[in-house]
């Protein structure tokens, strides 16, 4: 247990020589929360310059509103780039809408012209509705969770993973980094202790540094979000078994590399690289189909699932456990064996004895 | 039976031969240097003492095993004292004895009472608590001679122990190995400082381009040059024997 203690007291008093690195993993998920679900945490009104507004048409826009209540539509006679213009006045006769609507995009951005154009269409069907509801398609939507969450609370539960990815591996790979750095492997490589003992030790070292770097995360995202959606107690089993794995798979990098920048570059670049091939973005419905095959392949795929099932009741099945578990298991042999080869036992030369 | 021996001994890298036929032997208590320029294969010699490396040929044993095939028991062996001095600059003189201790120690039950004998010994107990980065080199390779003595070894392998520190220094480091060997300790270093090996050991190697060129006290060295054959009336240093055997060009 004392062994355990100096290497944990080690690991932590040692930060200082890596201080940027441990500041990066602590604020690169709040900055990537900050940036994808900050800006998206309230439904966006579209500028448009209508140029008739005393039609009925025009009208029914301003009830055209999402379920919060905030227009899909906001007049805006300064609006430059958008016109719309009913040319000839919507009108539904025999249960026929017609009429003309000229929308003029004046920007090549084919992503604006997409979304406009599919609110132009929401607000014709709106309109539609509104005039004959009786004889409107009745669409009835199954939400894969209980409760669709908010853009922002659902990229809260998915960076949870890029950041215990970013900061487990990167602790992981420091641990052993820093060795190589300050010349300290001799004495890790001619220590008669048992390698369990000293990996234990550098586990233990990163994973509490982790545990520190996850806490300020959550309590960020909750006081941003003014709750807690990291409520369910099954998240700790799901935050250990993703930081188990991350550190893991971060030693048996660090003793590879040997150098900080490189593991530096190596955790933040393959974290991210994981996390968006994991479907850290969302579905990945509508995705080329290698696109689909590697992400259900990657493990990372299934701890979204797994936050993503804890935080909002997304589906989750046992083979999402089962196979970061496995992975795990792996993770853990391979260690072991590259420790024991490339530092516990001396080095192999031509002679055999 | 001798504490260590090296016979016929040949470590290879790739084209470079760092030990060609290497052969010493050390017994108990005594004070051995291994002395040569810069490249001559001193390094390897402890690296291949200690089973960082495997010879190509040759017999290597410690305390009468192999340590390629005991490598585990003997560890328990030996201290070592690299030439860098390896230690963590955020930490302090016990923070870094404590974990070096929990990689060396079996037991850890005395481990404040080891770390405090050891800091009075090296004389650091009044900065035990300053952090390394504020310590003098001559500091850090005393703490560094400390370390390796964590575990209680009965052989001390030093790699150029007074690198980088000044006169008073390394005087004070010698003391300690002096001190070390009377309490039966046996102590392998590795040196290019003639002073050091003349003052310090009871038994020197010569070696150059990996190979035994003169074996023998500091006296004996002397002795082989012929007095009479010196113009100065006083005897020949052993910076003379050591210029004498490996020339004068540098090496580096």
């Amino acid at each position: 247990m004392k062994r355990l203690l100096f290497m944990i007291k080690t690991s932590i008093l040692a930060t200082g020589s890596s201080l940027p690195f441990h500041v990066i993993a602590l604020l690169s998920p709040i900055l990537f929360f900050l940036v994808f679900a900050g800006q998206l945490d309230k439904d966006i009104s579209f500028p448009i310059n209508f140029n008739t507004t005393d039609t009925p048409f025009y009208q029914s826009i301003d009830n055209y509103r999402s379920p919060a209540g905030t227009p899909y539509y906001e007049q805006d006679n300064n609006c430059t780039f958008i016109f719309v213009t009913e040319t000839e006045p919507l009108k539904v006769i025999n249960n026929k809408l017609s009429g003309s609507i000229n929308q003029k995009i004046e920007s090549i951005d084919k992503n604006i012209t997409k979304n406009y154009r599919n609110r132009l269409t929401g607000a014709l069907s709106n309109f539609f509705y509104t005039q004959f509801p009786e004889k409107a398609i009745q669409i009835s939507e199954t939400s894969l969770y209980e409760k669709d969450p908010s853009w922002s609370s659902f990229f809260a539960a998915s960076i949870l993973i890029f950041g215990i990815l970013l900061s487990g591996l990167l602790f992981g790979t420091l641990s052993f980094t820093r060795e190589w750095e300050l010349n300290c492997i001799d004495l890790f490589k001619l220590s008669p202790i048992n390698p369990i003992y000293i990996l234990s030790g550098k586990f233990l070292g990163s994973f509490v540094k982790s545990i520190i770097t996850v806490i300020l995360y959550i309590l960020f995202v909750t006081l941003k979000l003014k709750m807690l959606i990291f409520n369910s107690p099954d998240i700790i089993g799901i935050i250990f078994l993703a930081y188990f794995t991350a550190i893991i798979i971060g030693m048996l990098i660090g003793i590879v590399l040997k150098q900080p920048l490189v593991a530096f570059i190596t955790a933040l670049v393959g974290s991210m690289l994981l996390w968006v091939l994991g479907g850290g973005f969302g579905t990945s419905v509508g995705m080329a189909k290698g696109i689909q095959m590697i992400i259900n392949i990657n493990p990372i795929s299934k701890y979204v699932k797994l936050v993503l099932h804890s935080c909002f009741n997304g589906p989750a099945s046992l083979v999402d456990v089962l196979y970061p578990v496995m992975i795990l298991i792996i993770s853990v042999f391979f260690l072991y064996l590259k420790y024991y080869k490339e530092i516990y036992k001396p080095q192999f030369t031509s002679v055999k004895y | 039976m001798e504490t260590i021996l090296f016979k016929d001994v040949v470590k290879k890298y790739k084209s470079i031969i760092a030990n060609d036929n290497l052969s010493f032997s050390v017994n108990k208590g005594e004070i051995f240097g291994l002395l040569g320029p810069n490249g001559s294969g001193k390094t390897t010699a402890i690296k291949l003492l200690t089973g960082l490396l495997y010879p190509d040929s040759g017999e290597i044993k410690i305390l009468g095993k192999s340590p390629m095939k005991d490598w585990k028991a003997l560890r328990y062996s030996f201290g070592l004292v690299p030439q860098e001095t390896s230690l963590y600059p955020d930490l302090n003189a016990i923070q870094n004895l404590q974990f070096a201790a929990s990689l060396y120690m079996d037991d850890l039950k005395k481990i404040e009472e080891t770390i405090h004998h050891i800091l009075d010994l090296v004389e650091l107990q009044n900065r035990a608590k300053d952090k390394i980065e504020t310590y003098s080199g001559g500091m850090k390779r005393r703490l560094s001679i400390g370390r390796a003595l964590l575990h209680d070894p009965e052989i001390i392998l030093l790699d150029e122990p007074t690198l980088g520190v000044d006169v008073q220094g390394s005087h004070r480091i010698w003391e300690y190995i002096k001190t070390l060997a009377k309490s039966g300790k046996t102590i392998f270093v590795t040196t290019n400082v003639m002073s050091e090996a003349d003052y310090l050991c009871s038994k020197l190697l010569i070696i150059d381009h990996g190979k035994n060129i003169a074996l023998g006290t500091p006296d004996e060295l002397k002795e082989s040059l012929g007095v009479k054959e010196i113009t100065i009336k006083k005897k020949p240093s052993l910076d003379d024997v050591f210029l004498h055997y490996t020339g004068r060009p540098l090496r580096d």
